[in-house]
């Protein structure tokens, strides 16, 4: 039966009681939290659209009035890049160095959604096997690619990428690629753009979207993961931030001793 | 979602007509689309609201102006709707006949390549009541408060339209997602 809470959920217009009610229904109803999730994409969808362009003869004036003196219409800004994250990226990668190098947990992450989504698409666009840029670079081949990230069965693993703490495991799909990106810490939520709550099969994720990509982000056990994937390829998004919880702390050690960077 | 870039007007200060148009034209006319989904009646839609702003801001009293002509644009598009008994998505097609200007297929091929056509085309099939909800909320950005003042509605009616509308729009879209 339909919830018009999962909306309200979604809209921050539930009171507090009413959040943490139906938090905790959704946390073992899974045809609700399916629900949630048709929702969400809907919204996501309409909140995507762009501004729609007038034909360039249209003026701006109402019903037979007339039109002098219109200045012209200042063009709507169709890209809301969030160049903050930039600087949130650098910081964040500063700090894992130096808690790698110290040999201590990072405490608080703040996943640089922008260069992670920049990084998906370079690596993406490389696929399989190129070096996709001067910050990442791809682990050398190996037979067992397949065990080193979570186990998705029908998303082959195809590479392998680090930078400075942060490992990329690339899977390909029938509807194009995804990324799951691991750093250890915990996440500083707070410090994220917009995001929306949403259920994982890993427990409560934040979910945020622009106008092409998915980036869907989950903290367990002190890692944090950061998947991103195409609007278009909805479902493998999905599969994939359901699984990343089953990444084994070994084979990361495995991972950053090929990478010889970490050991 | 879609907002103006111009500034609102300062605080206390109520804009011209002229500057409603300059500023905010463009989020009008996006949200009109929304609602009618043609070219030919958001063309329309907006010359109205515009004559309703030219009128009305002897009585607008200065806060949210985007919500204040959204507001105007959805009502005005519901008492069209009303009037003539017809659902804009049973509009016609644009077809040759209606593109009377050179460049004006040119913009309706860049709009349909900005926007997938196939949410557009889901939008306008929800039932106009959903529809506007969905807008207001979703393309506008106001809240249900602000939602149910504009529509003359309790909170509890925008939220199921809302819910209802945003299950809609995922049935009709089915796997192309």
């Amino acid at each position: 039966m339909s919830d018009d809470r999962l909306s309200a959920f979604l809209d921050g217009e539930l009171d507090d009681a009413e959040q943490r009610a139906l938090e905790a229904r959704l946390s073992h109803d899974g045809a609700l939290a399916a629900e949630l999730e048709a929702v969400r994409h809907s919204r996501q969808l309409v909140r995507g659209l762009g501004p729609v362009e007038p034909p360039a003869d249209f003026v701006f004036a109402p019903s037979g009035g007339a039109t002098d003196g219109l200045a012209e219409v200042v063009p709507l800004d169709r890209h809301r890049r969030r160049r903050g994250l930039l600087a949130v990226a650098a910081v964040t990668i500063f700090f894992l160095v130096l808690g790698f190098a110290s040999g201590t947990r990072v405490a608080d992450v703040v996943p640089p959604v922008d260069d992670l989504v920049d990084q998906h698409a370079a690596a993406a666009e490389a696929m399989p096997d190129a070096v996709v840029d001067g910050s990442f670079e791809l682990m050398p081949e190996v037979e067992d690619i397949d065990d080193m990230g979570p186990a998705m069965p029908e998303m082959p693993m195809v590479a392998v990428y680090q930078a400075d703490g942060i490992i990329q495991f690339l899977y390909d799909t029938d509807h194009g690629p995804v990324s799951v990106f691991r750093q250890e810490g915990t996440l500083d939520a707070g410090s994220l753009p917009s995001t929306e709550p949403m259920p994982t099969e890993a427990g409560m994720a934040r979910y945020l979207v622009d106008a092409e990509r998915e980036i869907i982000i989950i903290e367990r056990d002190g890692v944090v993961f950061t998947v991103v994937g195409d609007l278009t390829n909805h479902d493998m998004v999905m599969t994939a931030a359901d699984a990343v919880p089953a990444t084994d702390r070994s084979v990361i050690e495995q991972i950053r001793r090929w990478f010889g960077q970490l050991t | 979602m879609t907002s103006p870039t111009s500034s609102e007007p300062p605080v206390g200060s109520v804009p011209t007509w002229e500057q409603v148009a300059r500023d905010h034209g463009r989020f009008l006319y996006t949200v009109a689309y929304r609602l009618t989904g043609n070219h030919d009646d958001t063309q329309d839609l907006v010359q109205e609201v515009l004559l309703r702003v030219q009128r009305g801001l002897v009585t607008y009293r200065p806060g949210n102006l985007s919500g204040w002509l959204s507001r105007i644009t959805t009502n005005v598009f519901l008492d069209q709707v009303r009037a003539t008994k017809r659902r804009p998505t049973e509009a016609l097609p644009d077809d040759a006949d209606r593109v009377i200007e050179g460049g004006l297929a040119a913009d309706e091929a860049l709009a349909a390549a900005r926007l997938p056509e196939h949410l557009q085309q889901a939008l306008l099939a929800l039932p106009v009541d959903y529809r506007a909800v969905v807008v207001l909320s979703d393309v506008v950005g106001l809240s249900y408060a602000e939602i149910g003042e504009a529509l003359g509605v309790p909170v509890g009616t925008v939220r199921s339209r809302l819910h209802r509308g945003r299950l809609q729009l995922r049935t009709a879209l089915g796997d192309d997602r």
